[in-house]
């Protein structure tokens, strides 16, 4: 599988969910690459870690205010710090799932875990350029940051 | 109008936001949701109260995961159907689950639709 | 389950039917053989009844011979034996009248029975009477005296007995003779009566055989007619299983495969039987254990009353599989098959079975999986070292510092926000003319791991360029390429430092020499042909001090060559004042001019052939000069002796690619009409090659010469000349912010 397909699972896995669970597209914005530093994280992040044929990590990190809307879309009312941190883990879930259906054995991916704050530190591969896909839903903008070497 | 709701429902999830998605956007008009549990021994307990007929399930949970909570569950209660509901990550961790007793599988993310169909066909004879 | 229950009603249907009319019939023919007992009894009851009812005339006539015999003493023994027969046969006939007609079932009738009764009594007294006279018979009647015979007593006696029954009896006969006859009327009708019912009888026997006959014959018809659809059937399934490209087959509970099956599943399985087999033994040859172990597992839950075969088809790990088959040349076929199932119920369970289906899909996964092949496996240590080897240290470094310029520069661009069509058409012509440039410099290097790439990439924007509407996920190819480039930056940063010290190690190198040689050419100061490489090299006063300036010329001539060659054109490249660049432009001149010259020899010089027939010599020149003389400005020109620009092709292609509108066509001058090939997406040339042609060149110089400040235009001849000037201020206006590539 190219890198660009691979990328592409965990892109299409992002916007399958907006698609699904909220059933409100989100578009993304170009794509870019994270040039001599490490990306920002938003307030909370959903990540999953890879390592097999090729390591790194994958997240989903986004503002307090758009994971609100999300909940309300999906009606819920408790706008809470763990209910928050569960949608950004399921999201988190969801792309680890669509990973493994679509990689196959060559990679394993670690059960997702949830940071918050801006002021996370992510551990990232040496060596490695990120690639950061904005993830514009509404007038929210997250981001979906592959980082794989 | 209870004999009507034939179905009493459970959801099995470790995720908030999916057990109350859940409650929230079932609309089959023979099923009541009674109660959500967050992980496999809160299940079990609440099994023995509530008694539900069919139970949606999350496989990985804290404390059991789901395909030892499916077993268990069955083995109380036989006619129980269980829908094991995860974000598909190994197939065969699936099909064990419906070995130990559940009637199907739906895959995570999915839509309000996706979860009522899944519902009816679990519920159908 | 309605079509198997109808079918079985049908077949009851039938069964009834025949079972009621082989009763009807049971039951007609009884009655039948009962009415023709009766008939017969009744017929031997009128056979007897009629001959006792001619006794009494008999009786008379009998008893009247006797009193006339004895009136006249002749001899009476006939008629006296006759009366003794006739009672006996009259005393036997009476009960056997009465047998006869309990078996014809009339003894109970009172129309029967009655005058019988009657008959019979007036017999038994006549009889008592007769019997009287028998006795009497023995005795002698006559005594023979000499007048004759004489009545002896007895004679008189028996003569008086006779006398007194005639007359007595004569009411007796009478009656009995009419009530026999009354007898015998009733039992001729009875006769004739069972006779009519006993045809009726047979009539209907007779019809409900045809019916039964005709209901044999009509299920009989039926059953062939539907064994003949069966077998049509069967034909149209056999049919059906021959030519379904898809791989049927059918497995039981006990997990071994059904006999039947389509002919297209030996050929995707590549087995020579599957008849008998095992699922698993189908299975073996194909996947992994665990696949394999997940699959049984799979196929048991089918059976699994409780699951909903529908909700589990998310997890079935036949799905998709991937399966290698050894092939004829003794390697190996890659093919993909997709395994589907579905429980197929039966009369009962233990008829249930699975319907799997397999096919091959490998069509569609290579068609996803193309990208990858596509990639070029020119990334070899060794090829790129030998083009390492190739090229000038100096020049390498600064076209790596170019390149992770504009590879940042591009990234500059994606990371920018916005995701509008506008937007996103922006970023992509941005990137395009970045990366366009560099695969100028690189082709110029003959740097070609580098102009693959990019010229990959350019393949996909150009087919982005194309789309309707863009999304930020079709940039995904590209960010993902530009990652692999600046990767690729880096690994030959890497090596070129590994080949450095290998050259500060050993002695000067071949192609170092090389590259000393070409250096040397940099300086000429005079118009210089490039081909053949220039016999006598002049000494190089400035290039030692200018090291930006001095390359650009050596970047310029294989450049021209390489674009000549791949054009199939003969050029000659000749360049002025090129050393008084000053640092600043140094970058922007050498973009300028390698659009320029790629511009010039793609569309302007023509083929050696062409150039012959127009008179011309068959080497083109492509002129460059850089003049300082206006005190503003420094004065780029670039000039080719081509075909020169064609003006209906120019607005032509405008037109078609809707840069301009028919009526604004009409209004324009010459000159705008030719400013408009620096428009972005702007090519006169349809056909894509590396070199040029997809209209980016000229764009991208455009966009240059704004970015300093400058103007760029275009003077013509057809068929003679082409000729760009660019103006470049001499003072550095505001607008002169981009990056350099130093």
């Amino acid at each position: 599988m190219s890198p660009e397909s691979e990328i592409g699972v965990f892109v299409n896995g992002v916007l399958h969910y907006f698609d699904t669970t909220v059933q409100q597209v989100a578009e993304c914005g170009t794509p870019y690459l994270a040039l001599g530093r490490s990306p920002e994280v938003s307030d909370y992040t959903g990540m999953i870690r890879i390592s097999g044929k090729r390591d790194g990590v994958v997240f989903f990190t986004a503002p307090k205010s758009m994971l609100c809307v999300m909940l309300m879309r999906m009606q819920e009312t408790d706008m809470s710090h763990d209910n928050l941190c569960d949608l950004v883990g399921e999201i988190a879930n969801t792309l680890s799932g669509n990973a493994r259906r679509d990689f196959g054995r060559q990679f394993s991916i670690s059960v997702p875990s949830v940071v918050h704050g801006r002021n996370a530190v992510m551990e990232y591969p040496l060596n490695t350029r990120a690639i950061v896909i904005p993830i514009e839903w509404r007038t929210y903008h997250a981001r979906l940051v592959v980082c794989l070497n | 109008m209870n004999q009507v709701l034939a179905h009493r429902l459970m959801v099995v999830d470790d995720s908030n936001v999916i057990r109350r998605r859940i409650e929230r956007v079932q609309d089959l008009p023979n099923v009541e949701f009674i109660g959500a549990a967050r992980n496999g021994i809160e299940a079990l307990e609440m099994q023995q109260q509530l008694r539900p007929t069919i139970v949606t399930m999350d496989l990985t949970m804290p404390e059991m995961d789901g395909s030892e909570c499916v077993a268990a569950l069955v083995q109380r209660d036989p006619e129980v159907r269980i829908l094991v509901i995860s974000a598909l990550a190994d197939k065969l961790t699936a099909i064990d689950a419906i070995e130990r007793g559940a009637s199907g599988f739906l895959c995570k993310p999915f839509t309000d639709r996706q979860l009522n169909d899944a519902l009816r066909k679990l519920i159908e004879d | 389950m309605a079509r198997r229950s109808s079918a079985i009603s049908g077949q009851w249907l039938q069964f009834a039917a025949t079972i009621l009319f082989a009763a009807a019939l049971t039951v007609l023919l009884m009655l039948g053989m009962r009415r023709a007992d009766e008939l017969q009894s009744a017929s031997s009851a009128l056979q007897l009844a009629s001959e006792l009812s001619s006794r009494p005339a008999i009786v008379r006539s009998e008893l009247t011979l006797l009193q006339r015999g004895l009136e006249t003493t002749t001899y009476v023994g006939d008629p006296l034996r006759n009366i003794a027969a006739i009672r006996e046969s009259s005393n036997e006939a009476f009960p056997l009248i009465e047998q006869q007609l309990r078996g014809a079932r009339l003894a109970d009738q009172p129309d029967v029975a009655g005058p019988l009764a009657v008959a019979l009594n007036r017999w038994q007294s006549l009889d008592r009477g007769l019997e009287a006279l028998n006795k009497k018979r023995s005795a002698e009647l006559y005594l023979d005296t000499n007048s004759g015979s004489e009545l002896t007593a007895s004679g008189k006696q028996m003569k008086a007995a006779v006398d007194s029954m005639l007359a007595a009896q004569s009411q007796n006969l009478q009656i009995m003779g009419d009530k026999l006859g009354q007898l015998c009327a009733m039992l001729r009708a009875n006769v004739a009566d069972n006779g009519r019912s006993l045809r009726s009888i047979l009539l209907g026997g007779t019809g409900v055989a045809a019916l039964l006959l005709g209901m044999m014959l009509y299920y009989a018809w039926r059953a062939r007619l539907s064994a003949a659809s069966a077998a049509s059937a069967q034909r149209q399934v056999a049919n059906i299983l021959g030519t379904v490209r898809e791989g049927l087959f059918l497995v039981g509970r006990d997990m071994r495969l059904g006999e039947t099956c389509s002919a297209s599943l030996t050929q995707l399985l590549r087995l020579p039987a599957t008849a008998g087999l095992s699922f698993e033994q189908l299975l073996e040859p194909l996947v992994d254990q665990k696949t394999m172990t997940a699959a049984l597992k799979f196929l048991g839950l089918l059976w699994k009353d409780k699951v909903h075969e529908e909700l589990i088809e998310s997890v079935n790990p036949l799905s998709q599989i991937e399966v290698s088959f050894p092939n004829s040349h003794g390697g190996t076929d890659t093919r993909y098959l997709a395994f589907s199932f579905r429980r197929v119920r039966g009369d009962e369970a233990s008829a249930d079975y699975l319907l799997g289906v397999v096919a091959d899909v490998t069509d569609r996964v290579l068609l996803a999986r193309e990208l990858e092949h596509a990639k070029a496996d020119n990334d070899s240590q060794a090829s790129l070292l030998l083009q390492l080897l190739r090229v000038d240290p100096n020049q390498l470094q600064s076209f790596l510092a170019t390149a992770d310029v504009a590879f940042r520069k591009s990234n500059a661009m994606l990371t920018a926000p916005g995701i509008e069509q506008q937007d996103l058409k922006k970023k992509l012509n941005g990137v395009f003319r970045e990366l366009h440039a560099i695969k100028g410099e690189a082709a110029a290097l003959a740097l070609r791991s580098f102009v693959e790439r990019i010229h990959a990439i350019e393949d996909a924007l150009s087919a982005l360029r194309g789309k309707a509407a863009l999304s930020g996920n079709d940039f995904l190819p590209l960010v993902v390429r530009l990652d692999e480039l600046m990767t690729h930056v880096a690994t030959i940063q890497s090596m070129q430092e590994r080949v450095a010290s290998f050259r500060l190690q050993g002695a000067k190198s071949p192609s170092e020499a090389h590259a000393d040689e070409q250096r040397d050419t940099t300086v000429i100061n005079e118009p210089v042909a490039l081909e053949p490489p220039p016999a006598a090299p002049t000494p190089a006063p400035a290039a030692a001090s200018a090291p930006a300036s001095a390359p650009i010329l050596e970047l310029l001539r294989p450049l021209a060559q390489e674009v000549a060659r791949a054009q199939g054109r003969a050029v000659r490249l000749v360049a002025r004042g090129l050393e008084h660049v000053p640092a600043r432009y140094s970058a922007a001149v050498k973009d300028i001019c390698i659009q320029m010259i790629r511009n010039a020899v793609v569309h302007g010089i023509e083929s050696p052939q062409l150039r012959a027939q127009h008179g011309k010599s068959a080497e083109g020149t492509v002129q460059i000069s850089f003049a300082t003389d206006s005190p503003e400005d420094y004065l780029l020109t670039i000039e080719d002796d081509g075909r020169g620009l064609s003006y209906e092709q120019i607005m032509d292609k405008a037109l078609r690619q809707g840069l301009l509108r028919p009526q604004q066509a009409m209004a324009l001058d010459r000159a705008t009409v030719y400013r408009l090939i620096f428009q972005p997406g702007f090519s006169t040339v349809d056909q894509v090659s590396e070199h040029a042609g997809r209209g980016v060149g000229l764009d991208a110089v455009g966009s240059l010469v704004r970015e300093h400040g400058g103007k760029v235009g275009v003077s013509t001849v057809a068929g003679q000349y082409t000729r760009f000037k660019v103006l470049l201020p001499k003072l550095a206006t505001a607008s002169a912010a981009a990056p350099s590539a130093a």
